[in-house]
Formats: structure tokens, C-alpha cells, sequence
């Protein structure tokens, strides 16, 4: 029996020998690093054409290799804590990559993307706050995208319902929706059909000048009566209005395949008269054949505005080689990499100097989406704001609780109001646990409070506010339009 | 002392143990010591990890006081207890299935043909409607044929078929049951709801055609009833304190367990005149049997007698007086809910639904699962010697079943009762994850799901630890608690 034994812990370690020995990098002659992200068939092309980029560069050799086993955030997290995180990780958003930060498991990337030409002016202003934070910078964009509501012209057509404005204000979505369900659906019939897949809240709020936080990031705000209110409009859109589908009506739709679930296929069938995505929408859309398209920027009844964000590349703090991870970053930044965003719709490229190419506007085989890409352009630069994020709370736990109060409301267990002080509270509570247990924290916080107090006195006064004293981008925007600022 | 050739042998034994030791030492032993030393430190992974090495800090059971003050802990502590409420119902569903497979098929006999030749029938019946165009009822369409392959199937094969089609789901990986479950449950197109809708409807005309002041009687009915089982409960309390099996303060206990329907039944009752009538009613049936208690001649018991009598009889009273007093409600509500017409429920994402929702596909789950496995290698280990006597006797199949299986399966049922409650307070954490997020609302967040959420989303490792170490505490109790009292009956 002890022979057996020792023949099979002999075999087994052969095989291990033998594996190794194939492993990729030990095959390979040139370094390899590795990039986690998600298992997008255009990142086969994205390699290719990022070899083809350094050898045109004359840049050091290197074997980028995809990983998209691991591109959930818990195996990230797990990974880089243990010292085998992939080199560059895609991160899907700002909220994201403070997380990985606060973790230490990005490498501050400030000193290279000046010089090789990634640094944050080489994207959209709106993306800054993204790939930033506390001033440094650990990510670059590869790709960047606002949610607009895409239009399909010919649905609105067989229902004899006119073409919602690329502009418009809460009255006229309304008034437009409710003409349009009681148009699309006979009346006793099981509703189908719907003016809208969802409606705005994050932008109806944003519309109306409520911040998650206050202006120094400090405390939560969203126990606010312009909240609770659009709360109610949310609500009734959705379940007295029925514009947009209930959770359980969406649930009801057999169909959910493919990229972006079964939404871009119940805006095929007709189901959807719009849909809110990014361009990157288009990756769908285009395999329904020749939609006649339309965009519309979401309707707000103050300030204009949509949400924006990024899938983005960092740099894993542990890598082997972040000498020469960052050669991708730059790739990120260049025109091979962008054009072939464009090419493939995959949102708006990271650098925006290329949508004003023709590829861009005006793509000679989709003459259908001509006049969809300038507005996704403009609004980047005019509407998009990014979401606002504070350096004492986790921002998955601010999502968290919000999501919970405003999904305890929609299902009738809380009132609009009880729902936005919940909200509050949660995230206020965490806010004060964030301080006690880590009490580095105090000083800035305290620092911050009173410049609160500051602003709070100006605004207690209805003096405008000095935009040096806001630290929330969103905030600072809002005052801006509402000629708060000074 | 150990001769040269002990020594080796002892060598020889670690050597082919040492595998099995070292894997247990480094996958399960060392990382549960060193979780339970993480619990009583400040371990966050934004502090403390290869890259950011603050000073860790021992905190003592500040995590745990923190716990015990985080109202979310009892709410998904909540969320797992009415999951695990689930447990007896999935019990007794998997031994009726154990029951029912080791039933002697007849393979063989003339009825076997018959079933072969309906299963044939039907078949063919839903291919040709199949072929016909009928897609419209697809789903109908499948699961009928399927049914009736499984006839044929289990004509020919035997038991054997029907046991390996119940042990599925088992085998089948849990995320792919979830999400045909999720769309099983869809709202408005699953086959759940299209299966409801149709009696909903009738239903709900049939309702509309009765008075109102009708249906509303019911509630009346259902909360006499509620009064009914607590003065049955109360009164078999008594006779078990009058004849010494119960200690007197185990009794009081008890019955406070017992009033708690009608106290909680205070903030819900329909009307003023229904909580009038529980809170009268509940206070004469408690005086009536206190008086009966206190003016008979008692037996004299110790202090510990049947606690664990007392416990279960007072949660199953519980839990029938909550059913009465809810049935009470959907009866006050019936006339209103009929002119609005009966819906199907919105299963996974209504904050009430969400719940029952996963108990139900628990149920189905435990169907087929390694219980009903073992009720069926418990049927086998039956000696048939003991239904020989009992069919002797004159026993009937009812006496047969209480008299002879039941408490000959006892210790299964002790093994799966006990093996159910740890996997229920450690469970939920796939299905939330798969089908609702933890939501709506965190409706069906369980405590497994909120370890995870603090570990890994918010990198409070040690805090996460003393939530798990909590949970183990829990599993602990409950399990010296069914070993304490559970273990008793099965002896007995």
C-alpha cells in the first residue's frame, strides 16, 4: 500500500512539474501581465490592437493577456488582498475604484499619465471625479457613457403617438406617456406595453438640486421634501400611471438574453417605446437590424442633467510589472484604442477628441443611428454629472441603503417620507461608525464641518454660496445653474 | 514501549493520514481559530491587508455589543427564522415522498398496462397538439409530457425511476434551480400565476356574488377558533402541572408564549369589536384556568420536568393561533379584496411574498433531497417482523404508520431535524444572491447574506467574523436544545 501511495504523490508531482512548465507565462518569452475584465468579444480585437500599438511605438514588448474568470469585485477584492490580483483590473466606477483605493490595491498613476498622455484632461471633465480621488489619479477610461433614453421612432409611429422632444421637462412626460399606454394597450387587456422601461429618480432628484450628501460631503441629505417628492412621482409613474413597468411586470417579460437583459429585446419588439442606456446600447441594437432611432435626454423639472460613468482600467498595486501595465493605460488614450470604440459602439471612447470623426457621427453602415451620436456627445459635456462620493462611507453601502428605503417604499411597506429619513439615517449612522473606527478620519471631518457651518449661515442668510467652499461636484454644478454660486 | 517496527508502522499510518490532517488543519481548523480571534479584533480590509498595515487592534466583544444594537441584525435575523419555519413542512415532505417511493409499484401486474397504455395516450396527446401549432400553451404542453413520460418511465423501471426523478434536485446545481424558479414565479407569465390566475378568477366571482356581511362572518369563526386553541393549549399546561410533569415555572412561560398571538393580534386586529372580543375571551380563558389549576390537588414534579414538552407544545399552539387570527384578517378583507378582483401574488418581488416564495421552493426542494434519502433508508431498516404483529393486531394503515414507522423513525427524524435547523440558520445565502439581490427591501436578506455583505462590501472582516461566531452560538444552542430534548423522545 506505502509503494502505491508513493507512486501516486510521485505522479502528482510530475504533474505538477509539467503544468507549470506550460503555464503561460512560463512559455512565454516576452513578459505577460493580465487584464481583468469582462468577457466582451471585442476584447479579443482590443489585445490585438494593443500588440499592434507598441510595436508601432517602439514600446517594450509585452504579452497582454485576458482574464474574465475574475472580474467580479469579491474575487478582486480577495485576490489583490492576497497578493495575486490580476495587472489591470477594469473597475466599473468611481464608487468602485474608492473602494479598491481604500483597500490600497491601486497603484497612484499620477506621475505616468501626465507624460505618457492618460492624465484626466485626456478624457471627459464629467469623468474627472471618476477616475480620481482625494487629487490622484488611479484609473483611465475605457470607455465613458451617459444614460439617455434611446427612441424607437417606428414603435411611436404604430401607435400614432408623436415623437417625444430630445428635450423636455416632467408635465410633458408625463402627458406624453399616459397618452401613449392608453394608446399601445386595448383597455382589460394584460399591459405590454410601455411609454418607458424605467423612470429617471436619481435625475428627477438631481433636477430639483438634491445631493446624497451635503456640500462638504459630510452628512447624508436625502431627508429632503424635493426627495420625498420625486419619490411619489417615481411611484405614480410607475403604478398608477403604469409608464414604465413595475419590478414584477419586468419580471413578467419572458425574454432576457444577451447584453443588457431583455430590455434592448422589449424595445425591439416594440414592448418599450424608449429605453434608458448608454451608446454602448448599440452593440444590441444593430444585430435587430435597421431600428429608426432617436435619442432623448431624460426629463427633469429644474436643472437639466443625466447620469454618466466609466468602465475603467487601474493598475493593481501588487503587479509584477505596473512599469509596463501602464504602456495599457496609455493604450487606452490612443487613437487605435478609441477608434475602435467607436467602431464597435462601445459607448463614447475614452478620449473625446475622436467622436468628432465621421466614424463617429456619421457611420456609413448604420445610417439609422445618424443624429443619435451627437447627442450622446453633447450631453457629456453639457448634462452628464458623475455621481457624488464621500470619504467616510463606503459608496456600495450608500447605494445599499438608498436602494433598500426607496424599494421599501415602491412595495407599500413604508411611506415616501419614512423611506427618505430611512435613507438618511442609514447612511448617516454609517457615516459616524466610519469616524469612530477609524478616528485618522476626525480631523478632516471636523475641518469640513466647519466650512458647513460656514455655508449653512450663508445659506441660512440666502447669501450665494462661494464655490471654493463646495466640495460636492454635483452641488457645485446645481449652484452654478441655479446662480447660487459667487 | 514501542518496538522499531511499531515505530514505523505508526509512520507509515501518519504518513497516509497526513494528507487528510493537513488539508483539515489548513482549510478548516486554523482558518476557524484564527476567525474567532478576527472577532474580537478591529480586522477591516481597508486597514489591514498586505498593502495597508495599520496596527490591529483587539476590541474586545465590541463587535458583538455593536451587533446586538444593529436593528438590521434582527430584522435578517427575522428574515431566517421565517425562512426556517419552512423546516417541519419540508420534513414531512420529504418522508412522504420516502413513503410513497418505497411503496411496491405492482411492476408487472395488469395495471401496469393500463398505465402504459393512458401514459402512451397522453404522450402522444401533447405531441399532436405539439405538431398542431398549440404553442400558445407550451409550457402546459412540457410539463404534461413530461408527467407522462414519467409514468411510462416508472411502469417499466420501477421505484427506481420515480427515486431517481425525486433526487433531481439535489444533484442539479442550485443556481440553475433558482433561476427556473424565478421565472416559474414570474408575475404575469409564469406558470405559477397562469396556473392561479384561472381559479383566482372564479373564485373571485364566486365571492362577488356573496353578501359581504357573509364573508365577513368568517373572521368571527377563525378568531373563536384562535380563542379555542388557547384554551386548549392552557388547558393541557394545567393538566401537565396537575400531574407533575411540568415544573410551574416552565408553565408560566409557556403560557405567556401562548398569549402572544392575542397581544400581537392588539396592534393588527381588523376591528375594535374583534380585539374586544380576543382580549375578553383571552382573559376568561386564562382565569377559568388558573382557578382549575390552582384548586386541584397536584402532583409534585422537579424543576426541570417537561421543558421540552412545554416548548413544543406551546410553539405548535403558536403557531395555529397566528394562522387562526391571519385567517381572521384575510376574512375581514375578503368582500374588498373580491370587488378588486383576487390577483395572483407577486411572488419575488412583493416585500410580503418574497419569503413564502423561497419556502415553497425549499419545500420542493426538500422533496428530493438527502432526507428523503435517509427516511428511505430508514423505511428499509424497518423490521417487517413489527408490521407482521401490527397487522396481527388488526392495525389499520393509519395505526401502522403512527404505531410502527413513526416511532421507528424517530432517530432519522432526530438526525434530519437537527442537521435542518443548522443548515436553516446558515442558510439562504445562494437563493439571495440568485434571485432577489436580499431585497425587496431586504425582505429576504438572511444573516448568511449579511456576513457576506459585511465582509466583502464593506471589508469589515472582523466584524463579519462576530456575526458568523453569533450565528455559530445560535446553531450551538438550537443544537443542545434538540439534543437535550430531542434526543429524550428518541430514546424513549
Amino acid at each position: 500500500m506505502k509503494y502505491l501511495f508513493l507512486i501516486i504523490a510521485a505522479v502528482l508531482i510530475l504533474a505538477s512539474v509539467i503544468t507549470h512548465a506550460t503555464l503561460p507565462d512560463a512559455r512565454s518569452s516576452v513578459p505577460v501581465i493580465y487584464w481583468v475584465t469582462d468577457p466582451n468579444p471585442a476584447r479579443e480585437e482590443q489585445i490585438r490592437l494593443f500588440h499592434a500599438w507598441l510595436k508601432k511605438h517602439n514600446h517594450p514588448r509585452i504579452e497582454l493577456r485576458l482574464d474574465t474568470a475574475n472580474n467580479d469585485t469579491s474575487k478582486k477584492i480577495i485576490q489583490g488582498v492576497s497578493g495575486v490580483g490580476g495587472d489591470c483590473m477594469d473597475i466599473g466606477s468611481g464608487g468602485g475604484m474608492r473602494y479598491f483605493n481604500s483597500v490600497g490595491l491601486l497603484t497612484d498613476v499620477t506621475p505616468w499619465a501626465k507624460d505618457m498622455g492618460f492624465d484626466p484632461s485626456h478624457t471627459y471633465p464629467a469623468i474627472k471625479t471618476e477616475v480620481t480621488d482625494a487629487g490622484h489619479q488611479y484609473m483611465f477610461p475605457c470607455n465613458c457613457y451617459d444614460h439617455l433614453y434611446w427612441v424607437n421612432k417606428a414603435t411611436f409611429r404604430k401607435m400614432g403617438q408623436p415623437l417625444p422632444p430630445m428635450k423636455w421637462d416632467l408635465e410633458t412626460f408625463e402627458r406624453l406617456g399616459k397618452a401613449y399606454v392608453a394608446a399601445a394597450n386595448p383597455p382589460g387587456e394584460r399591459r405590454e406595453n410601455f411609454f418607458a422601461n424605467g423612470a429617471p429618480l436619481d435625475v428627477v432628484r438631481r433636477g430639483w438640486g438634491v445631493s446624497v450628501f451635503n456640500e462638504t460631503l459630510t452628512r447624508c441629505t436625502l431627508d429632503d421634501h424635493r426627495y420625498v417628492k420625486a419619490l411619489k412621482l417615481i411611484r405614480k409613474w410607475t403604478y398608477d400611471d403604469h409608464l414604465c413597468p413595475t419590478a414584477a411586470e419586468v419580471q413578467s417579460f419572458s425574454t432576457a438574453s444577451g447584453y443588457g437583459g431583455s430590455t434592448l429585446q422589449l424595445f425591439n419588439s416594440g414592448n418599450y417605446a424608449m429605453f434608458m442606456m448608454g451608446r454602448y446600447a448599440l452593440i444590441q441594437l444593430r444585430k435587430f437590424g435597421a431600428l429608426e432611432l432617436a435619442v432623448s435626454w431624460p426629463p427633469t423639472g429644474g436643472m437639466p442633467n443625466c447620469s454618466t460613468g466609466t468602465r475603467a482600467a487601474g493598475i493593481y498595486a501588487g503587479s509584477k510589472h505596473p512599469e509596463l501595465a501602464k504602456y495599457f493605460l496609455a493604450y487606452l488614450a490612443s487613437e487605435d484604442y478609441n477608434m475602435q470604440i467607436v467602431r464597435d459602439a462601445d459607448s463614447q471612447p475614452p478620449n473625446p477628441k475622436y467622436t468628432k470623426t465621421a466614424e463617429y457621427l456619421r457611420p456609413k453602415d448604420y445610417p439609422n443611428e445618424w443624429g443619435c451620436h451627437e447627442v450622446f456627445e453633447d450631453a457629456m459635456w453639457q448634462i452628464a454629472i458623475g455621481p457624488e462620493y464621500s470619504p467616510f462611507i463606503v459608496p456600495d453601502v450608500v447605494n445599499r441603503s438608498d436602494g433598500e428605503a426607496v424599494e421599501a417604499y415602491m412595495s407599500g411597506v413604508t411611506s415616501a417620507e419614512e423611506a427618505a429619513r430611512q435613507a438618511a439615517d442609514r447612511i448617516n449612522a454609517e457615516i459616524d461608525r466610519s469616524l469612530e473606527e477609524d478616528p485618522s478620519l476626525q480631523p478632516k471631518y471636523d475641518e469640513l464641518l466647519a466650512k458647513q457651518k460656514k455655508i449653512d449661515d450663508l445659506k441660512a442668510r440666502g447669501e450665494k454660496i462661494p464655490l471654493d467652499l463646495v466640495d460636492n461636484h454635483f452641488l457645485r454644478r446645481y449652484y452654478e445653474w441655479a446662480r447660487m454660486a459667487r | 514501549m514501542m518496538t522499531p517496527k511499531d515505530r514505523r508502522r505508526l509512520r507509515t499510518g501518519l504518513g497516509f493520514l497526513a494528507p487528510n490532517i493537513l488539508g483539515f488543519l489548513a482549510f478548516t481548523l486554523i482558518p476557524l481559530g484564527f476567525s474567532l480571534v478576527l472577532a474580537f479584533t478591529n480586522w477591516d480590509l481597508r486597514h489591514h491587508n498586505m498593502f495597508k498595515q495599520e496596527h490591529l487592534k483587539f476590541i474586545g466583544v465590541e463587535s458583538f455589543v455593536r451587533l446586538f444594537h444593529e436593528p438590521n441584525f434582527y430584522k435578517y435575523l427575522g428574515n431566517t427564522v421565517f425562512l426556517m419555519m419552512g423546516i417541519p413542512l419540508s420534513i414531512a415532505a420529504s418522508l412522504i415522498a420516502a413513503l410513497l417511493l418505497s411503496n411496491d409499484l405492482g411492476v408487472g401486474r395488469k395495471r401496469t398496462y393500463w398505465t402504459v397504455a393512458c401514459g402512451s395516450l397522453l404522450v402522444a396527446a401533447c405531441v399532436m397538439l405539439g405538431l398542431l401549432g398549440a404553442g400558445a400553451s407550451a409550457m402546459t404542453l412540457l410539463i404534461g409530457g413530461v408527467i407522462c413520460l414519467l409514468l411510462v418511465g416508472g411502469t417499466f423501471g420501477g421505484a427506481t425511476t420515480y427515486r431517481t426523478v425525486f433526487y433531481i434536485p439535489h444533484f442539479t446545481s442550485g443556481v440553475a434551480t433558482f433561476i427556473l424558479w424565478k421565472k416559474l414565479y414570474a408575475h404575469e407569465t409564469g406558470p405559477v400565476n397562469t396556473f392561479l390566475a384561472g381559479p383566482l378568477e372564479r373564485l373571485t366571482e364566486t365571492l362577488r356574488g356573496v353578501p359581504a356581511a357573509h364573508l365577513t362572518a368568517g373572521m368571527w369563526v377563525w378568531l373563536v377558533l384562535a380563542l379555542l386553541l388557547l384554551f386548549l393549549g392552557l388547558r393541557r399546561l394545567r393538566l401537565m402541572w396537575v400531574e407533575g410533569e411540568l415544573s410551574w415555572w416552565l408553565a408560566a412561560p409557556a403560557a405567556v408564549g401562548l398569549l402572544v398571538p392575542v397581544i400581537a393580534s392588539l396592534f393588527w386586529a381588523p376591528t375594535f369589536e374583534g380585539k374586544f372580543l380576543l382580549v375578553v375571551g383571552a382573559t376568561l380563558v386564562l382565569l377559568f384556568q388558573l382557578i382549575r389549576g390552582l384548586t386541584s390537588a397536584r402532583l409534585p414534579s422537579l424543576a426541570s420536568s417537561g421543558s421540552g414538552s412545554a416548548a413544543a407544545l406551546a410553539a405548535l399552539y403558536l403557531v395555529g393561533e397566528f394562522v387562526a387570527l391571519g385567517f381572521a384578517i384575510l376574512a375581514y378583507r375578503l368582500p374588498g379584496m373580491a370587488e378588486a378582483g383576487l390577483q395572483p401574488p407577486e411572488w419575488l418581488t412583493h416585500y410580503h411574498w418574497a419569503k413564502p416564495a423561497m419556502m415553497i421552493m425549499g419545500l420542493w426542494a426538500a422533496m428530493g433531497s438527502n432526507n428523503m434519502l435517509l427516511y428511505l433508508a430508514g423505511l428499509s431498516n424497518i423490521p417487517p417482523e413489527l408490521y407482521e404483529a401490527a397487522d396481527i393486531d388488526g392495525a389499520s394503515r393509519h395505526q401502522r404508520f403512527w404505531n410502527v414507522t413513526w416511532p421507528q423513525l424517530a432517530p432519522t427524524t432526530f438526525f434530519i431535524v437537527v442537521m435542518s435547523v443548522i443548515g436553516g440558520l446558515q442558510g439562504g445565502f445562494e437563493i439571495a444572491r440568485t434571485m432577489t439581490r436580499g431585497g425587496p427591501a431586504g425582505s429576504t436578506t438572511t444573516l448568511a447574506y449579511f456576513i457576506y455583505t459585511e465582509g466583502f462590501e464593506t471589508g469589515r472582516l472582523g466584524y463579519a467574523s462576530a456575526v458568523a461566531w453569533t450565528l455559530f452560538a445560535m446553531v450551538f444552542i438550537a443544537t443542545l436544545i434538540n439534543w437535550k430534548f430531542g434526543s429524550k423522545h428518541v430514546n424513549d
